[in-house]
């Protein structure tokens, strides 16, 4: 018989160990895909690993695509520390880019990069928390569950950005492809030499995680925010306003997501383009990022930067196996099973006894 | 045996006659089904006494204290706090009145499980100035303060960074309490504070309900345990079916006929009395 029961007390170690293993397991699962096509795991993983932590070229690459997870990864941190499942951040980052496009190229293309820049971040924030709001709304006046209109939202507003690059956005200089015109070089975030890091957004990513740990942890806010998640019945008995509370955690949830929209399309494409091409499924990598990090937004930071490189990894597993980028999304699936399961064996004790007479 | 000796431990002072703090008016509430089942209570609470609500649950009390701890609308009548009257009322506006609140199921409402005990110190209290400066909580004070409680109310806890779900339920309620007691004094609203737990918790708890009640509080105090509010309140009141019955002190009424009216059925010898 299999006895789970609470566990009564716990440790970093116990925990760290855990997580550790649920990595290695992962692991040892992809290598399973890799050996069924004939190919030495050790050599593919050897691939991944080296390829993006190897060479000055794969550190770039790496933290280029940390970039956008930090910023996702941030922003899911605090919702799902409210218990509020957004699975939306792929959408609330499309939304910045979006509105990045729209204040480089229509609103404000004329005024100097120090006030366009933060311009464009602002206006991307705003609407990744109001798009972040409606799934809110949603919850809190109906009760609808927010996994189901957060993920929904994600295809309408893919929907919404085909639209754009192929109907009323579609630029003139872009020879027909399904393309915005270029942002002028006064929207465009600086790079770092030699690399496609645009720093700024760097930058704010750690700089927002540092503000983010201090509000979810030493704030009224975050209190809040940590109580209502925990137990909504004792967030009531305290008298917490959870609409309100709601609404905040989620309008900076979003924000914060799209901001990640804004540094792709401002640092990388300089155009808004199809939303697979905006982003590789950012928003969704980003919900392990979270996990992974404990929701703890300091730990996003190196967790971001893991994932990133297992991103890199693929696309080079992708150019030198022939393997399809999906590889990638298996072991970033396997890896949320096994955290979801180590999570559990960390709140739980399994044990196997012989059924009692 | 046990318990004999341990009830003789504690002596109650004569009763003072104090400011009335809670008056209720013709109080109608709902349950969650719509159905109305506070039917009409009237009663005060004044300083210096424990008013004591008897009753089998699922007769209205649940919905009674809801309602005027702000958990729950009310349908009609009058609730007066302090002297100033409230015709509704949500928990964030009870919060900032000087009440402590122990509610009904301890881990379920009292309690955040998962957060450590220093975090769970300030549930009611978290805005007070003491605790926090504009937006950000102050939490030197705020551990300093949950250092406080586990000294003072006796909580047996390793230390204040253990989440508070590893603690039994007699020191959590003990916590509860002493939360509530240490910031506001003023009136407290116990509903069912001893249940499930073990013989010396309930001592402290008791013992601690009386200190506060000779040092001046107002006490409600809501309970299944007829012993509990024989041995405890100055006046009490008989619930059945969302009515107070009877509103008696311990003492007058024979426990026989205390069972009577819990069960519904009006004392003979009172209508005798009246007539």
């Amino acid at each position: 018989m299999i006895v789970i029961e609470k566990r009564k007390k716990y440790n970093t170690k116990q925990n760290l160990i855990i997580i550790i293993i649920s990595i290695f397991l992962s692991l040892f699962i992809s290598s399973l895909i890799f050996s069924l096509r004939g190919i030495n795991p050790f050599f593919a993983l050897y691939k991944i690993i080296f390829s993006s932590f190897g060479s000055l070229y794969g550190i770039k690459e790496t933290i280029t695509k940390a970039i956008p997870l930090m910023l996702c990864g941030i922003g899911l941190s605090i919702a799902f520390k409210g218990k509020f499942w957004n699975i939306g951040a792929e959408g609330q980052l499309l939304i910045g880019a979006v509105l990045a496009t729209w204040v480089g190229l229509f609103i404000g293309k004329n005024l100097p990069s120090i006030i366009l820049i933060p311009l464009m971040f602002l206006a991307g924030f705003v609407g990744g928390g109001l798009v972040a709001l409606i799934p809110a709304l949603l919850k809190v006046r109906f009760n609808t569950n927010e996994v189901i209109s957060t993920l929904m939202l994600n295809y309408i507003i893919e929907q919404y950005v085909q639209y754009l690059v192929y109907g009323p956005w579609k630029g003139k200089t872009q020879y027909g492809f399904p393309y915005t015109d270029n942002l002028p070089p006064n929207a465009l975030l600086p790079i770092i030499k030699g690399s496609r890091i645009h720093y700024p957004t760097l930058i704010i990513a750690i700089i927002l995680s540092i503000l983010i740990f201090f509000l979810l942890f030493r704030t009224k806010l975050g209190y809040e925010i940590r109580v209502i998640g925990e137990n909504p019945l004792s967030a009531k008995y305290a008298g917490i306003d959870y609409v309100k509370v709601i609404l905040i955690m989620m309008f900076l949830s979003g924000g914060i997501a799209a901001l990640a929209g804004v540094g792709e399309i401002a640092g990388i494409h300089k155009h808004l383009t199809y939303p697979s091409q905006i982003s590789s499924g950012y928003g969704f990598t980003a919900i392990i990022v979270a996990w992974l990090a404990q929701l703890n937004p300091l730990l996003v930071i190196v967790t971001s930067l893991f994932f990133g490189g297992i991103l890199v990894g693929g696309d080079v597993i992708q150019t030198s196996f022939g393997f399809p980028f999906a590889t990638i999304n298996i072991f970033n699936g396997l890896m949320l099973v096994f955290i979801s399961i180590g999570y559990f064996l960390i709140e739980y004790k399994v044990s196997f006894k012989g059924a009692e007479k | 045996m046990v318990e004999r000796e341990i009830k003789a431990s504690i002596q109650k002072k004569e009763i003072k006659n104090g400011e009335i703090i809670l008056s209720v008016k013709d109080l109608f509430v709902k349950n969650d089904k719509g159905r109305t089942v506070v039917k009409g209570v009237n009663f005060e609470v004044k300083e210096y006494e424990i008013f004591g609500i008897a009753g089998v649950s699922g007769n209205g009390q649940k919905e009674l204290i809801e309602a005027l701890t702000g958990l729950r609308k009310w349908e009609k009548g009058e609730v007066q706090f302090f002297g100033k009257k409230y015709d509704r009322f949500s928990s964030k506006l009870f919060r900032r009145l000087n009440i402590s609140h122990i509610p009904e199921e301890r881990t379920k409402f009292g309690v955040v499980a998962n957060l450590p005990i220093y975090d769970n110190s300030v549930l009611r209290t978290y805005d007070n100035c003491n605790f926090c400066r504009g937006l950000i909580l102050r939490y030197n004070n705020i551990k300093d303060f949950s250092k406080k409680i586990i000294k003072e109310y006796n909580v047996m806890a390793p230390s204040i960074n253990t989440r508070i779900k590893f603690l039994s339920g007699g020191n959590i309620q003990k916590f509860i309490l002493g939360r509530e007691i240490s910031t506001k004094k003023d009136f407290i609203i116990a509903a069912h504070p001893t249940y499930g737990l073990d013989i010396s918790a309930t001592r402290d708890i008791r013992d601690l309900l009386i200190k506060m009640r000779d040092e001046g509080s107002g006490i409600l105090l809501v309970s299944e345990d007829l012993d509990e509010i024989l041995e405890i309140s100055d006046r009490f009141a008989i619930m059945y079916d969302g009515e107070f019955i009877e509103i008696t002190k311990p003492g007058e009424l024979s426990i026989e006929e205390i069972g009577l009216m819990l069960g519904g059925l009006k004392s003979k010898n009172r209508e005798e009395r009246l007539s």
